[in-house]
């Protein structure tokens, strides 16, 4: 006995594959029809054999549909009912258009090229106003940056980056070997092994002042699991309050836990760079408390310092 | 055995397509192949069918069927309710759409069967690397496209209250979906976050000539959400933080860029208090030259945080 998909699931596929093999007289070669349609050849023969019993009242041999392999061709006829795929559903269409407009927004992404008349066309499909409905944003980052962390990406070429330090704010180079290329919570990441730090590290594409790839290749050095960078379980951690009228910073911080109460929202957060905490601290203002924190982030020094930094420029 | 309930579905779906008039539910257990004889047992297989038929998005209508006394409910499918109009792809926008259900990989099943229906995988792109983005996809997606396509005000469950709205767009942005529309109990434009909301959305009937606002959910640029009187910002902005802002507020906003690399940029501000907090995340990296009453907002505010009293 093979494995057992829910028979909604083979229907699914059914709707969608008979109309397409039925459009073309002269059949499809198998395995063709098995690479579009996901299936091995099995499984497409048994699908076959239940399209064969499929027809109307009264079920003579008139009213059924045709389906046969010949030539390592599969053939489909007088599927009269099947003649076109089932309509996409709303999960469906607000799916595929959101994806479609992410891929478009990606820095460099082509705006007048096949996605975008692929969008266009869709559109019309499923809703006049589709294309304008749905917007997907994954982050800022400079096209010539972003383009060449990419192409050093796929050519496995080291990179030198020049970035802003953690620790004192100032700009360095540092040389890379960009593995992955991601956007999380709304920014671009590049991730990979440093040479500097002789360590995986990531860094934000935004901030990323310039980047020169070099002649240079690579062999993956970096074992992380893709997109998984925030919540290192070697940070130190810190658990903040704040009042409610300041909770929209929030969404634009990666928090590992949340909990809201009425007048207040408790959160969790991993601590990669002191300085972002500080001035993390500094947004808050006033309204926030520290209700527990690692005692290596000493929070209240480096709030009261990266404060003083700022005001100095105010003078 | 999921042969002979996928062999009753197809049969079930050929008769409610082929029929004109609505059939009865005894017309169809006399009519489609695969059903128990017994008939306590075809009601309930019946009603199973149609559930699962109708959760695959098969338009099954129930109406009257016609000169049937006392009156007997029928069922259908709508030929034009039920087939896809074909959007004339060609082979490089398929392959298009396929990349990018690939690289933007949305948390649900139902990229894969969109794209079957509109002609499978055709040319796989070459397979390199992990997915650029992982998008989630939210319950009420579905529901709330839905009504933004056929103009439908929505009721939800939000922080303890129920809204009703009119929603014009969907937007994903920080990690999050978003919609955006005309809030009927407030009259005013309103953004909600899906993931707030509690439950499912209900689609309510047609709004009409909900008021238009922007299209599209607008970049939730934190200076400029807000009431205030908008006010034009000027700042000076470092070089190392030039690439982050220049990302953010757009080039078109950058005015001067001088030989240090250092920048001007000037902002229309209409909230105060998001334009500090976005402010403050540059550090001394970002300074507001003017207008004197922002720059002094700033310094008392950090005044406030360091403990001294303005």
């Amino acid at each position: 006995m093979s494995r057992r998909i829910p028979a909604t699931e083979r229907l699914a596929r059914l709707l969608a594959l008979v109309p397409w093999v039925a459009g073309q007289p002269d059949g499809v070669p198998v395995d063709q029809v098995c690479e579009r349609f996901d299936v091995d050849r099995d499984e497409l023969v048994r699908d076959l054999e239940t399209v064969m019993m499929v027809g109307v009242h009264p079920y003579t041999p008139d009213t059924m549909i045709e389906a046969w392999i010949d030539d390592d061709r599969v053939m489909i006829h007088y599927a009269d009912a099947f003649s076109r795929p089932l309509r996409l559903t709303a999960d469906e269409a607000v799916t595929m258009i959101a994806a479609a407009r992410g891929l478009a927004a990606v820095p460099g992404g082509d705006r007048n090229g096949p996605l975008q008349r692929a969008i266009t066309k869709l559109s019309a499909v499923v809703g006049p106003d589709a294309d304008t409905a749905i917007d997907v944003d994954l982050g800022d980052a400079s096209r010539e940056v972003f383009e060449r962390l990419d192409t050093a990406r796929a050519d496995q070429l080291q990179v030198e980056i020049t970035y802003p330090d953690a620790a004192d704010g100032q700009p360095h180079t540092r040389r890379i070997e960009p593995s992955q290329l991601f956007s999380s919570s709304g920014n671009w990441y590049v991730s990979g092994w440093c040479h500097r730090a002789d360590d995986n590290r990531v860094f934000r594409v935004d901030r990323i002042i310039a980047a020169h790839p070099t002649e240079e290749t690579f062999t993956h050095r970096d074992q992380s699991a893709p997109n998984s960078v925030f919540f290192d379980a070697s940070f130190p951690q810190i658990e903040l309050e704040v009042d409610r009228s300041v909770a929209w910073i929030l969404d634009q911080v990666p928090v590992i836990s949340r909990e809201d109460g009425d007048a207040t929202v408790r959160f969790r957060l991993a601590i990669g760079s002191p300085r972002w905490l500080a001035r993390l601290l500094v947004r808050l203002g006033p309204s926030v408390r520290i209700v527990d924190a690692d005692p290596s982030l000493d929070a209240g020094r480096l709030t009261g310092e990266e404060a003083t930094r700022i005001r100095a420029r105010y003078r | 055995m999921s042969a002979p309930k996928l062999e009753r579905l197809m049969n079930l779906v050929a008769a409610l397509l082929h029929t004109r008039v609505p059939l009865a539910a005894s017309a169809l257990h006399e009519r489609v192949d695969g059903y128990s004889e017994d008939s306590v047992a075809f009601h309930r297989q019946f009603s199973r069918d149609k559930e699962d038929l109708r959760e695959m998005g098969v338009p099954i209508s129930v109406e009257p069927v016609p000169f049937s006394a006392p009156p007997v409910e029928g069922y259908r499918i709508d030929p034009d309710e039920y087939y896809l109009s074909d959007p004339r792809l060609d082979v490089d926008e398929m392959a298009a759409l396929h990349l990018a259900t690939r690289l933007i990989a949305i948390d649900s099943a139902a990229g894969r069967t969109s794209l079957f229906k509109l002609g499978g995988m055709a040319a796989p792109p070459a397979a390199e690397g992990a997915p650029w983005a992982s998008v989630p996809a939210d319950p009420n997606l579905g529901a709330l496209f839905d009504a933004i396509h056929r103009s439908c005000a929505v009721t939800f469950g939000y922080r303890g209250t129920l809204r009703h709205v009119a929603p014009r767009a969907l937007g994903f942005q920080n990690g999050h979906w978003y919609v955006t529309g005309w809030d009927l109990d407030a009259a005013d434009d309103r953004v909600y976050r899906l993931d707030r909301m509690s439950g499912s959305v209900e689609v309510g009937s047609e709004v009409e000539d909900p008021p238009t606002g922007p299209s599209g959910v607008g970049r939730m640029e934190p200076w400029r959400i807000g009431g205030d009187e908008p006010v034009t910002v000027t700042l000076r902005v470092d070089p190392i933080a030039v690439p982050t802002v220049t990302a953010q507020v757009g080039a078109e906003r950058v005015d001067d860029l001088a030989e240090d690399g250092s920048a001007i940029v000037s902002l229309e501000v209409a909230s105060l208090e998001g334009f500090r907090s976005w402010v403050l995340g540059f550090g001394a990296d970002v300074e507001v030259v003017e207008p004197s009453e922002v720059r002094d907002g700033i310094v008392a505010w950090l005044d406030g945080v360091l403990g001294e009293a303005p």
